[in-house]
């Protein structure tokens, strides 16, 4: 018989969204929906258990109603879900904190806080499932917790599961080793059949399944969060059997995507690039964020506006759509000599700069002043 | 343009009116109020007023040409621009009209189109047209000044531009208005913003800085940058909050921790805590008993003895204290014992002077009581007695013979005194002597005096006087029972005698008695005579002094034991309460070992003391960590009360797009400072003076307009800052000029301004009375100048005086 584990990490719930502007009512929303179809597609595949490898929670700050919505969420998965404190919602040992009152309103038998760092015994019909917890108690710490697992008796009939919060040396990229760093041999030599981590939010191994023990799982987080989490959201399904043998297979709870694009525009056919590659996300779960830079002439710039005046559209735009624009008119030799008189000033002026800055907005700049100048 | 015709119907005071103008000098002659206004103002109204103008505009610029009565104003204009005919006409008021036609031909209509179709045909701006065409009388004068002070800047600009053109081709830009535009788009950007040194502009008060932000003039990269600075301080302030969060919470935790373990291992050992606390409270009790049970003992024995010793001490007392009587009386004896010879003999002594006093004192009193006193009283009697007896006798042997010598010159006397002495006496003259002659003398010389004197009478006083005295003196001697003076003062001796006597053996006895009460002497001494024998004042000493220090001793002793009484009767009542408090003792004792006997044992292998220590340090931890815990968690509370609102991953993200819009305008600064760069850098290159022919064609209508007198000095630009006098050479500031020049100025600037305004076009110029402020001499130089000027260009000049409109005297209209 073999044992099925949902794996999900970095759920944050409770993160704002303040950068989408009006989309982010719709993304905190989202962002427990998805946590609700990883619940789902868990109890599709009949899975034994849905572990929870840290930051549950973006915050150790108790909101009583979000907490309740996520209870509610999990309380939906038939089996049992183990869940671990994450340096951002890190376990305090006090009434009226987030994990009391979560753990007050869960039945301790099916939902279960490990925050302590001992082994949970617990058996799927004569199979041993035997977890060892390594939960944080800090937003930052320079020592991680798995330290204890190593010397726990490890009985060889018994699958032995690690679940930690924390950087992986060299997966990553953690700031000042800050993050509960762990070492990817000590965690393999820890004695546990695989461990399952949370924290840098991007999925590991990067396979979209696979049937070898990689020795450690990262969930990644089930949805994006930032416009510098470009990665999609994800979750394991993990199945290990009496063997020892490990196969797993990646879910993604959302469709949801950040997208930050810089371009720089000089041509249609840079035009047509971007437009191209950004028909290729679904608008109504894509946040964009476009920085343009250029040079057009008139006509691929009023092409431009008008692929912009869609994408903004509120109702067949994206989900969000921001940027910064800075395009100027194109102009080369043919232009100042179809506009100015060769000899004259406008000419000599925009000539000149045309040859000494050419990639430059100067030309551009003179161009627009000359001929306000012009208009008058 | 050239104006060909002017048709008011109506207009302002002129009902129905047409004027018609010749292509060189139209001269407008009338009084006042005749009407020349009226059509110089009709003329700035049709060229350059639309007739689509608002409430407000129609209220100021037109509704005061209404004519009284009437609603609306016509204004008719034929002119001709480059050989063509055109038609205008205007209608303001009831109707609003405007239509320009090729003459014969369809025209426009709309207002703005008309008006438009208009500057093009005139081919000057409108304030060209108002300012440089159009010339006031007033205008003329003020011309410096309104240039000078850039009033009309856009006179100046088209002007500059003209000027420039000439030189340079512009391609219909202006240069001056292309870099006054970029220098404010760069203004608008940059402005106390450094581009180079990418750092805002920092004044000596540190004004401008990131920290004393300016509130003006803060340019769109500053304003940015300033944004961005306020948005890294909360990045900052946001990191550092969650810093500190951690460092709290961190702290909560560990601290938690040990607070658990220790509370966990004070739970776990309460039983056994509490039960070691009874064990010892037991064995003290224990403790107690026995010790309390050994004092009450203690107290027996000595309350027994003190009941035992005390009387037998208490009779001792009284015995040594008698015994001690009886040594001091001994010691008295004793000490009397000791003198006793020498007192009974001075005694004795005393006895014996006693008597001899007694005796004396009996003598005395036998004796006739003879006074000094008594003896003087007598011999106040006795002594004349005696004494005239002796005179008596002596003056019977006197009365013999008595010789008074008294010698006249110096002699012997031989003298023969009674005493049979035979005496030679020298004599001296004047020298008297008396003697005393019982024998006789004898004398040698007559020259002496010899008196001799009888002494009867005397003799026979002397004798009664004795007789009396003898009387008294028997008398006296009578009551002394004596008979005679020397027996009175025998007598008067032994009694002064016998008296001294008495006072020399009472001083001796007084001094041996020494102020005793010689009756008490008599006792003490037949005392001591019957002293009994006792031991000797030595020996006594000593047993007196060990027999004090004895009394003294007991005495301590007793005083002590009657205070331990008094104190055990206080503290137990009675000797046999004792007994009870006793039994009470046993009794505790018996019950603490019970209970002792009762508790969980103790395995021997057990250490109690570490035990103690262990749970005490447990205990002092929980507490001293139970404050601090405390102290974190208010500091938590304070921190949550302060928590930046943005998140630090939010903010972040707004400095992201603030930095690029930066970075984007400075790139847009940095293009206008290249395009402006380039664009001097061209007209440097093109460098020749663009002023200098209008300068020289100024120079030129000064110099004809003042008669020669003055010509313009070369100060390349519009309006020259002096002019010179031809004949003296001085250079005089346009400001100092007088009102006369300043016209003669203003006439010439407007001529050489017209210059380059209508060359190459059918224009016109119209002046107001320009010749007003002119003496007749420049009347008539202006005139020539008018004249001269209409061969090329249409002129019209309004005037109300005579002489002027004669001077000119060409196609003259009267109004």
């Amino acid at each position: 018989m073999s044992i099925k584990i949902v794996h999900t990490a970095d759920n944050h719930i409770g993160i704002s969204y303040n950068t989408v502007g009006q989309a982010k009512t719709e993304l905190v929303k989202e962002r427990l929906e998805s946590l609700k179809r990883i619940v789902d597609e868990g109890n599709k595949e009949n899975a034994n258990y849905l572990v929870i490898a840290g930051d549950l929670f973006d915050v150790t700050k108790l909101n009583k109603s979000r907490t309740a919505e996520v209870i509610k969420i999990l309380k939906g998965f038939k089996e049992k879900v183990i869940v671990i404190p994450g340096n951002h919602d890190f376990y305090i040992d006090e009434v009226d904190s987030l994990w009391h009152y979560f753990k007050l309103n869960v039945d301790a038998e099916k939902i279960i806080v490990l925050h302590e760092y001992e082994v949970y015994v617990d058996a799927i019909g004569d199979q041993e499932v035997r977890f060892y917890p390594a939960a944080c108690r800090t937003l930052h710490s320079q020592d991680n917790m798995i330290g204890w697992v190593k010397n726990e008796e490890k009985n060889p009939n018994a699958i032995h599961i690690g679940i930690a919060h924390g950087n992986v040396d060299g997966l990553g990229r953690d700031e000042d080793g800050k993050y509960f760093n762990m070492k990817a041999e000590s965690l393999t030599g820890a004695g546990v059949d695989f461990w399952l981590l949370g924290h840098i939010h991007v999925p590991y191994p990067t396979q979209e399944s696979i049937n070898t023990n990689p020795g450690y799982f990262m969930s990644g987080t089930h949805m994006p969060d930032s416009w510098k989490s470009t990665n999609i959201g994800n979750a394991w399904i993990i199945e290990i059997d009496k063997s020892k043998s490990v196969k797993a297979k990646k879910i993604q709870p959302t469709k949801f995507r950040f997208k930050v694009i810089e371009k720089e525009l000089r041509s249609l056919v840079d035009i047509d690039f971007l437009k191209s590659e950004l028909s290729s996300y679904d608008r109504k779960n894509t946040a964009v964020r476009l920085n343009l830079k250029g040079i057009l002439v008139d006509q691929e710039l009023s092409v431009l506006n008008e692929f912009f005046k869609e994408c903004a559209d509120k109702n067949t735009g994206f989900l969000h759509f921001e940027g910064t624009k800075f395009i100027k008119r194109k102009i080369d030799e043919a232009a100042i000599d179809a506009d100015f008189a060769a000899g004259s000033l406008p000419h000599i002026l925009l000539t000149e700069l045309l040859h000494e800055d050419p990639e430059g907005f100067s030309t551009q700049t003179a161009f627009e002043v000359i001929s306000k100048n012009l208009s008058k | 343009m050239k104006i060909i015709k002017l048709h008011l119907h109506p207009f302002a005071g002129t009902v129905n009116k047409t004027y018609q103008f010749e292509s060189g000098l139209n001269v407008v002659y009338g009084n006042n109020e005749a009407g020349k206004s009226t059509i110089v103002k009709s003329l700035l109204l049709v060229l350059l007023t639309p007739t689509n103008l608002s409430k407000l505009d129609f209220k100021s610029q037109v509704s005061s040409f209404i004519p009284i009565g009437g609603d609306t104003i016509h204004i008719d204009l034929l002119f001709e621009v480059e050989g063509i005919m055109y038609e205008l006409k205007k209608s303001w008021g009831v109707q609003n009209v405007s239509s320009l036609n090729k003459l014969g031909q369809v025209g426009i209509n709309d207002a703005n189109e008309v008006q438009a179709a208009l500057y093009k045909l005139l081919k000057l701006n409108k304030s060209t047209v108002r300012d440089v065409l159009f010339t006031t009388q007033a205008k003329i004068a003020n011309t410096i000044d309104a240039i000078m002070k850039e009033k009309d800047a856009e006179v100046i600009n088209s002007l500059d531009q003209i000027l420039r053109s000439a030189i340079l081709n512009t391609g219909d830009i202006n240069p001056e208005q292309v870099k006054s535009q970029l220098a404010n788009e760069f203004e608008r950007l940059t402005s106390n913003w450094l581009l180079d040194e990418e750092m805002p502009v920092i004044s000596k008060n540190n004004k401008g800085s990131f920290e004393n932000k300016w509130s003006r003039e803060v340019g769109e990269i500053l304003e940015l940058a300033y944004e961005i600075y306020d948005k890294e301080l909360a990045l900052e302030n946001r990191i550092n909050y969650d810093l500190n969060y951690t460092k709290n919470a961190n702290a909560i935790n560990d601290l938690k921790q040990i607070v658990n373990v220790d509370k966990s291992f004070i739970d776990n050992n309460a039983v056994l805590v509490e039960s070691l606390t009874l064990r010892k409270e037991m064995s003290l009790e224990i403790d107690t008993q026995l010790t309390v049970k050994e004092n009450l003992r203690t107290v027996q024995a000595e309350w027994n003895a003190i009941n035992a010793n005390l009387p037998v001490n208490k009779n001792n007392y009284k015995l040594y204290n008698d015994q001690l009587i009886k040594l001091r009386e001994e010691i008295e004896n004793a000490r009397l014992a000791s003198d006793a010879v020498v007192k009974i003999a001075q005694f004795e002594n005393i006895v014996s002077l006693k008597n001899k006093v007694q005796k004396v004192q009996d003598l005395l009193q036998s004796m006739q009581a003879v006074t000094d006193k008594e003896v003087a009283a007598v011999k106040l009697i006795y002594d004349p007695l005696q004494k005239s007896k002796a005179e008596l006798s002596s003056l019977e042997a006197a009365q013999k013979f008595i010789v008074n010598i008294h010698p006249k010159i110096n002699l012997e006397v031989d003298l023969q005194h009674s005493s049979n002495i035979s005496a030679l006496t020298k004599l001296t003259t004047g020298n008297n002597i008396s003697i005393e002659v019982n024998k006789g003398f004898r004398y040698n010389s007559a020259e002496v005096t010899i008196e001799v004197k009888s002494m009867t009478d005397q003799i026979s006083q002397l004798e009664t006087k004795i007789e009396e005295l003898s009387i008294q003196y028997q008398s006296a001697l009578k009551k002394m029972y004596v008979n005679d003076f020397q027996t009175l003062l025998d007598l008067n001796d032994k009694y002064n005698n016998t008296i001294q006597l008495l006072n020399s053996v009472k001083s001796n006895y007084e001094s041996a008695i020494a102020g005793n009460d010689f009756d008490e002497l008599n006792i003490v001494v037949n005392k001591i005579k019957n002293l009994p024998k006792t031991r000797s004042v030595e020996d006594l000493d000593s047993l007196i002094n060990s027999l004090i220090e004895s009394i003294a001793a007991l005495k301590l002793l007793i005083d002590n034991d009657i205070k331990k009484l008094e104190g055990f009767v206080a503290t137990h009542g009675t000797l046999d309460k004792l007994d009870e408090l006793r039994l009470i003792c046993i009794q505790n004792e018996q019950t603490a070992k019970e209970k002792l006997a009762s508790l969980p044992p103790i395995d021997a292998s057990f250490d109690i003391v570490a035990f103690r220590s262990k749970y005490l340090e447990a205990k002092n931890r929980l507490k001293e960590n139970d404050a601090e815990l405390k102290n974190l968690e208010l500091e938590r509370a304070k921190l949550e009360g302060g928590q930046p609102e943005i998140l630090a991953s939010e903010l972040q993200d707004q400095i992201e797009l603030l930095q690029r819009q930066k970075a984007q305008k400075i790139e847009e600064a940095k293009a206008i400072e290249k395009v402006l760069n380039k664009l001097n850098d061209i007209l440097a290159r093109n460098a020749s003076n663009p002023y200098q022919s209008y300068e020289q064609n100024l120079s030129k209508y000064l110099n004809t307009l003042s008669g020669g007198k003055y010509e313009i000095m070369a100060s390349n630009k519009l309006t020259p800052d002096l002019i010179r006098n031809t004949a003296s050479n001085f250079s005089l500031p346009i400001e100092l000029l007088s009102q006369g020049t300043s016209g003669v100025l203003g006439l010439s600037l407007r001529f050489a301004m017209a210059d380059y305004y209508l060359a190459g076009l059918d224009g016109f110029l119209v002046f107001d009375d320009p010749m007003v402020d002119f003496d007749e001499n420049r009347q008539q130089l202006a005139a020539k100048c008018f004249k001269e000027y209409a061969k090329n260009k249409q002129v019209f000049i309004f005037t109300c005086h005579q002489s002027h409109a004669n001077l000119l005297s060409e196609n003259l209209i009267n109004v």
